[in-house]
């Protein structure tokens, strides 16, 4: 039902959070398990009491926040959650490690570069954090089963978050996913269903069985869950800020598959800047495409304020949606930031990948490889300044896409377990006589 | 419901005639499909076949529906 501005509900306990409204249009909703507008079929998103109009409400300050559990729920009164969640059956994910990257800097000419590790995440990529928010809504509005369409690391999260929380789920995924994916999104229980088809397809499959009796009572957490789940986000911008100590990055790289991660970390500095918690600085966001999936890039590219789909051929399987739902905001962000969307190549994906992993220790998924290798592309172009404070995401876990890699790292010798033959294996000649 | 015409764009201009204020909801201001709608004929979505042109036969299902968050 739509209400009139301002207006709140409270039937559910959903902490700050007070409505559902449009982001096209603006139309209110009261809080339910919607996530497009019926006037547009724009997005809806979670107003809060501290940003509906008029308010000046400070919710949170530094020192609450530095005080609360090392997870999102420090975050808490920023989030569409009950003030108790941290004591709750969830994953609680989120405060991974933002490192400062000295070597991949000095390998790229940057100065003050940092790598979000968000493959540190109790199923080893971001989306705990966003899972994590959706069920706290599949509870408030007694879904018995979790569910999502995914492209492999969602699929994990929702099993994995499913089981702490006692509930059933089922996950659909495109069939021809990674091996460690799929093991990873079924081991958890529940149901992993396999669909012959791309991931948008799989999308299109929930979107019908939503309005099934088959899917009556299930959380879809990336569909009719979405504008809580979307709000799981912001926190990789919370925890950056507070991580550089209370400040914004002046620049930061981000993959894009659906765009939604970035159109909440954008969000989530601007919340930032708003309750006062950073100071207002200047902030520039870059998207991060595979070049076999780039229809975001190619519309930013071409100045076009909309996306024409694409069929997805990459090995960047985890961004590999060819008709990403916020794509359009991601140009909008990309350009009112003084940022710019960009792609790579799968070769290059493979080349940043291993960059990362010999300069850093950190061996990212093939999202990772995009994020980086579309830094480096940016900095050769001179897109991008190699002075300023910068920081690049890696949203998973290079164990889940070890065929990427697999063919180039390999032993630099199989040998018998004597200093002769490895001494021959590398090389040296020193000691023989 | 079921509708006519020969293409989307007719099937999309009768259904408003007969339910005013549902083409609005489907295209925007300047007439083109809103950007957070994927509209399909059949299987496919029509931004892959001839958008608004695409040939709508006799039978065929029209598909709306939202944009879907990643995975």
């Amino acid at each position: 039902m739509a209400l009139a501005p301002a207006e709140t509900t409270t039937a559910f306990d959903f902490g700050p959070a007070v409505a559902l409204s449009c982001r096209e249009c603006g139309t209110r909703y009261d809080l339910g398990p919607d996530f497009a507008c019926v006037e547009c079929f724009g997005p809806l998103e979670v107003a809060y009491t501290w940003n509906s109009p008029g308010s000046t409400a400070v919710p949170v300050t530094r020192r609450e926040i530095e005080s609360g559990p090392a997870n999102i729920w420090r975050y808490r009164s920023l989030l569409p959650v009950p003030a108790g969640v941290a004591g709750r059956r969830n994953l609680a994910p989120g405060w991974t490690k933002l490192i400062h990257a000295e070597n991949l800097g000095r390998e790229l000419g940057m100065r003050r570069l940092h790598v979000k590790d968000d493959s540190g995440n109790p199923t080893h990529s971001f989306k705990d954090r966003v899972v994590a928010i959706a069920l706290e809504a599949a509870r408030n509005f007694g879904f018995h089963t979790l569910s999502c369409s995914s492209t492999g690391n969602l699929a994990g999260a929702v099993t994995a978050a499913a089981a702490r929380a006692g509930l059933d789920a089922c996950v659909f995924i495109p069939s021809d996913l990674e091996e460690a994916k799929i093991v990873m999104a079924s081991v958890y229980g529940g149901r992993l269903v396999g669909i012959q088809g791309t991931y948008d397809e799989v999308n299109r499959f929930c979107s019908e069985l939503i309005g099934d009796p088959l899917g009556d009572r299930w959380g879809f957490v990336n569909v009719n869950l979405r504008p809580y789940y979307a709000e799981g986000s912001k926190t990789l911008a919370y925890e950056i800020a507070e991580q550089l100590g209370w400040r914004l990055p002046a620049q930061i790289v981000i993959p894009v598959a659906s765009g939604s991660q970035l159109t909440k970390i954008d969000k989530g500095f601007r919340e930032l800047v708003r309750l006062g918690l950073v100071e207002d600085t200047p902030y520039k966001i870059f998207g991060a495409q595979a070049a076999g999936c780039s229809p975001v890039s190619a519309a930013y590219k071409a100045g076009r304020d909309t996306v024409q789909p694409v069929r997805p051929d990459t090995i960047a399987k985890s961004l590999a949606i060819g008709n990403p739902a916020d794509g359009p905001y991601v140009l909008d962000i990309a350009r009112r930031t003084g940022g710019a969307v960009e792609d790579v190549t799968d070769a290059e994906v493979v080349d940043a990948i291993r960059l990362l992993a010999r300069t850093e220790g950190v061996f990212a998924e093939t999202a990772g490889g995009v994020t980086v290798g579309v830094l480096r592309k940016l900095l050769a172009g001179g897109l991008l300044d190699p002075a300023a404070e910068t920081v690049v995401l890696n949203t998973g876990d290079g164990l889940k896409t070890l065929d990427a890699v697999a063919e180039q790292a390999r032993p630099a010798a199989v040998i018998r377990p004597s200093l002769d033959a490895f001494r021959t294996a590398i090389g040296d000649n020193q000691g023989k006589g | 419901m079921t509708g006519e015409g020969a293409t989307l764009r007719e099937v999309l201009q009768k259904l408003d005639s007969d339910f005013p204020g549902i083409g609005a909801r489907v295209l925007d201001e300047s007439g083109k499909i809103r950007r957070f709608v994927n509209v399909y004929v059949g299987e496919e979505d029509v931004r892959f076949a001839d958008g608004l042109d695409t040939a709508t036969p006799e039978g065929a299902q029209i598909s709306v529906i939202p944009a879907v968050a990643g995975g």
